[in-house]
């Protein structure tokens, strides 16, 4: 056999190799369809990181617009789960009642609520949808407080009907504190009234992440009212906090991916989505505001002995 | 038919899906489009922490307001140690700081959202044409001790910094009416609402008083003052402040003697403020802020006497325009600088006390800058100077040097060292009044400022995780060229610089709050005058006491006790009389009653009992006990 024989064989084997890892990898690798907005550069942003996280993976995304979507369009595909990106999306997929697993991320709590009229029962109702939220859990809030401010006695929490079912949850988790909750429940017309009775009877007011009462236009209002009777802010965003807030619990873009991304790899080693629904972020930083904190006269720890503490206290 | 359907279906459809995506946008601004979140408390809103201050601060909030059942602004600076309330007239309110003073106290600079109202005319603040009212104060930070290195001329005793609200804040509408056993009456009417970016409030306020029972000194006032908030983006912040004030205040010389100069007369005093401000956040630690204001005051009072041919004319008329430029930023991880610029225009027109039916004019330009360098975790230096040029004094310097030890973050003591001036007013530098041949007063000419040298140490604390707050400070204070403000009878008077004193004390002011429901307010002044004349040693009040409690029950009832204590004392000004020891308790209680979602009525009954029925400025003027009754309603 001549040396050039051998080099075809070699190489043919190679080619034949090569091709048939390649339907191997095919046959295992799952396809996930990723629904998003491509006009949204956080969402954008929050795919790249996704997908730079799962690259050693066997994990490929198929990316959809949200604006394009319909039942057809994701069947194609025989996706072995669906992640949406945003609340217009979320509420599209849960009416199209799926049978695969869907991640809906970058949700807040209220959002699931508005989509999700079924309440207690959606848990039955949707067991492939599971919810990775971007409000922090109850908990982990009252344990900002407690260290920022340990004379805290009243807790006040402001709410709408969009996070109604949030506060028997804070009240549970603040029983086992010696904290009081003091909830306000707002309508469109008494938002200033409310502000300002919570303002006064309130040691602190912890922020839901709720748009009906926190948004741009109303957040002037809110800091600048508690700010009189010197009550300060929990906030729930980095914005927040640096508009204001005295401090709060967040999850950026990149602990949010991380999450996520870790999710996807048990998924695809073959353990199930086990959730009752909500997902609380898993990974966070406390951040504060210390020009506001010092205006208040409150003197706490550095945000990174915060955030440690905070970890340490969790049961993992 | 069935194409308008279509068509309306179309239309419904396309309403929805943009209430989605509004809400969407809406739902998670404020978590990923922090490009749009504004900054609304930033540093020009917030004050320093005290520990870190360099000078003595009492900052007085909207629950001190509140809870102090102050009936006007004036009232609110007796919780100052060291401040002295007074009406030289019943309608005539004048705030003064460790003395040294005549109804004009020239030693007090007052600042409204940057804006100094002090009077060119007569220097200090005419607290009766005050371009605010009570219910538009948010915060006051009073600077106890000279501060021209921050402020300027004029920032001589003490600086009155007053915050009003924001527009967006009081999100209510209502009003208020006042009566008191005395007859004054108050009526107040607020509305505020918004277009998209702009907040605006409107209020109106109408007062009449007759003062003093002895004294012919009723008022009659209308005040309308609005302020409006536009943000321009979330860094850019436009403030307009706007206020006219009509009024009549009542004139009678309280000595009979004089009365034929000075008959009984109603003089008639208007007033107009404009301010606007334009606020630039560069970056979380870096700001501009510009701030153009613009203060007009009027005052005809015109009357004959027997035996002179000619009407005496004491109607006056004064113009200010300031514009200011300040620029803030951090220099490194460990230092804050500061720098502006700065000038003033103002016009005076006083045919009595001048002399001259011409207007005279000074402008004024200044240039400051101040650093706050932290040395390490237990040392901050704070430095700066300022010079200005004033067209009647010349060239002023005014330097600070202070430093902060601090042992703990809860505890600190202070050094500091400054300079300070007061340039002379126009109706000092010019003065010269005559009644027909007689001349009254005249003025040397080419007068000096007044200067301040005064030296601080100091101490402020927070106990019990932080509820409690305490500050003591001693000072001493050199004063030289004072400006002669005495009017000797009968004789000329010669406005000179040739006054001096020494004066040096103790302040304690002390703070607990507790919970929402309780503050607890006391502040203690000692002042010790010396190597002065026995005129100016009378002016300085010895001792100052203050004490506030007040608590919040439940049933939205509140209750609140204050007690006054101020030294005996005798204003500077030859019509003044030595006065003797103030004392007064002030018990007040109210109730608010909500009813529907968004509405509230509170009534409050305030009593001040006089307890030295001590006389205020002159023998005739004696305290009494006043009794109001305020009704209050809200909507918001």
């Amino acid at each position: 056999m001549t040396t050039t024989r051998w080099k075809t064989i070699i190489f043919n084997a190679i080619v034949i190799g090569g091709l048939l890892l390649s339907v191997t990898h095919s046959v295992y690798a799952s396809t996930n369809i990723l629904i998003y907005d491509e006009k949204s550069a956080y969402q954008k942003k929050f795919f790249q990181l996704l997908k730079s996280k799962t690259k050693r993976s066997n994990i490929n995304f198929i990316a959809i617009s949200s604006s394009n979507l319909n039942k057809q369009q994701i069947n194609e595909h025989t996706p072995s789960l669906v992640i949406s990106l945003d609340k217009a999306a979320a509420q599209n997929i849960v009416d199209l009642k799926l049978k695969i697993p869907v991640l809906h991320t970058l949700l807040t709590h209220a959002d699931t609520n508005k989509f999700l009229t079924c309440q207690l029962s959606c848990e039955i109702k949707n067991r492939n949808n599971h919810f990775f939220v971007l409000d922090q859990p109850p908990e982990r809030q009252l344990a900002l407080i407690k260290l920022i401010k340990p004379r805290t006695k009243d807790i006040g929490v402001i709410y709408s009907e969009q996070t109604t079912n949030q506060i028997q949850s804070i009240k549970q988790n603040a029983r086992r504190t010696s904290f009081n909750i003091k909830p306000f429940l707002i309508t469109p017309d008494n938002l200033g009234f409310k502000i300002n009775g919570m303002a006064k009877s309130s040691d602190i007011l912890l922020a839901l992440a709720d748009s009906a009462i926190y948004n741009t236009t109303t957040l002037p209002q809110i800091l600048l009212t508690s700010y009189r009777y010197r009550t300060p802010v929990i906030g729930f965003s980095k914005g927040f906090v640096k508009a204001g807030a005295v401090a709060g619990v967040v999850s950026n873009l990149n602990q949010l991916a991380t999450q996520l991304s870790e999710s996807l790899l048990e998924f695809e080693s073959g353990q199930p989505v086990v959730s009752n629904g909500t997902i609380y972020p898993k990974y966070f930083d406390v951040i504060s505001n210390r020009r506001v904190a010092n205006s208040l006269d409150l003197r706490f720890p550095s945000d990174s002995t915060l955030t440690a503490t905070i970890k340490s206290r969790e049961t993992p | 038919m069935d194409t308008l359907l279509k068509k309306y279906k179309y239309i419904i459809y396309i309403a929805l899906i943009s209430v989605i995506n509004t809400s969407y946008a809406a739902s998670n601004d404020l978590f990923f489009n922090t490009a749009d979140i504004p900054i609304v408390l930033s540093a020009s809103r917030l004050p320093q922490p005290q520990t870190e201050a360099p000078t003595s601060v009492t900052i007085i909030d909207r629950t001190l307001i509140e809870a102090s059942g102050a009936t006007s602004v004036t009232e609110i600076f007796r919780l100052v140690p060291g401040m002295q309330v007074g009406y030289a007239r019943g309608n005539f309110p004048v705030v003064a700081y460790q003395g040294l003073t005549s109804e004009f106290p020239q030693g007090v600079q007052v600042m409204i959202d940057g804006a100094s109202v002090y009077s060119p005319l007569f220097g200090g603040v005419q607290w009766s044409l005050l371009p605010i009212e009570l219910e538009d104060i948010e915060q006051i930070e009073i600077v106890r001790g000279p501060n021209s290195v921050s402020f300027g001329a004029n920032a001589f005793q003490s600086v009155i910094n007053i915050t009003t609200t924001h527009a967006a804040q009081p999100s209510y509408s209502g009003g208020s009416y006042q009566i008191s056993n005395d007859q004054s009456e108050r009526i107040f009417l607020r509305a505020t609402g918004s277009f998209n970016n702009l907040d605006y409030r409107v209020s109106y306020a109408d007062n009449k008083s007759e003062g003093y029972d002895n004294l012919n000194d009723d008022l009659k006032k209308q005040h309308i003052s609005s302020r409006l908030d536009y943000r321009i983006n979330k860094n850019q912040q436009l403030q307009v402040n706007f206020s006219a004030i009509d009024s009549l205040r009542q004139i009678e010389n309280p000595f009979a003697a004089l009365l034929i100069f000075d008959p009984k007369r109603s003089r008639n005093e208007s007033s107009q403020f404009a301010q606007i401000k334009w606020d630039y956040q560069l970056a979380p630690d870096e700001q501009i802020k510009t701030n153009v204001s613009f203060i007009h005051n009027d005052a005809k009072d015109k009357y004959s006497i027997p035996f002179l041919a000619n009407k005496i004319d004491i109607s006056s008329e004064s113009t200010r325009w300031n514009a200011d430029l300040e620029h803030s930023f951090r220099l490194n991880p460990s230092s804050r600088l500061v720098w502006g610029a700065g000038a003033t225009y103002e016009t005076v027109y006083s045919p009595f006390r001048l002399n001259t039916e011409q207007t005279k004019s000074n402008q004024r330009y200044r240039l400051f800058s101040n650093i706050e360098t932290k040395i390490n975790p237990h040392f901050i230096f704070n430095g700066g100077a300022l010079i200005e040029y004033d067209d009647i004094s010349g060239n002023q310097f005014s330097p600070r040097a202070a430093l902060v030890y601090l042992p703990s973050v809860q505890h600190a003591f202070r050094l500091s060292s400054t300079q300070a001036f007061r340039t002379p007013v126009l109706t000092e530098e010019y003065r010269s009044s005559f009644i027909g041949t007689l001349e009254l007063e005249r003025s040397v000419g080419n007068l000096d400022a007044e200067t301040i040298r005064s030296a601080e140490l100091g101490y402020h604390g927070l106990f019990l995780n932080n509820v409690l707050n305490a500050d003591i400070r001693y000072f001493h204070n050199k004063y030289e060229k004072l400006i002669n403000t005495e009017l000797p009878s009968p004789g000329l008077h010669i406005v000179n610089n040739q006054g001096s004193a020494t004066t040096a004390g103790l302040e304690v002011e002390v703070n607990y709050r507790p919970n929402k429901s309780t503050t607890l307010h006391t502040g203690y002044a000692f002042t010790d005058i010396s190597r002065t004349t026995t005129t100016l040693n009378d002016s300085v009040p010895k001792h100052n006491f203050n004490f506030l409690l007040s608590h919040r029950y439940k049933q939205h009832w509140q209750a609140s006790a204050a007690y006054y204590y101020m030294s005996g004392m005798k204003y500077l000004g030859g019509q003044n009389t030595l006065q003797s020891t103030f004392q007064r308790l002030d018990l007040n209680v109210g109730k608010t009653l909500t009813f529907s979602t968004n509405n509230e009525l509170n009534i409050t009954l305030k009593t001040q009992i006089a307890l030295d029925k001590n006389i205020d400025f002159h023998s005739q003027a004696s305290a009494d006990n006043r009794i109001f009754l305020q009704i209050e309603y809200r909507a918001y």
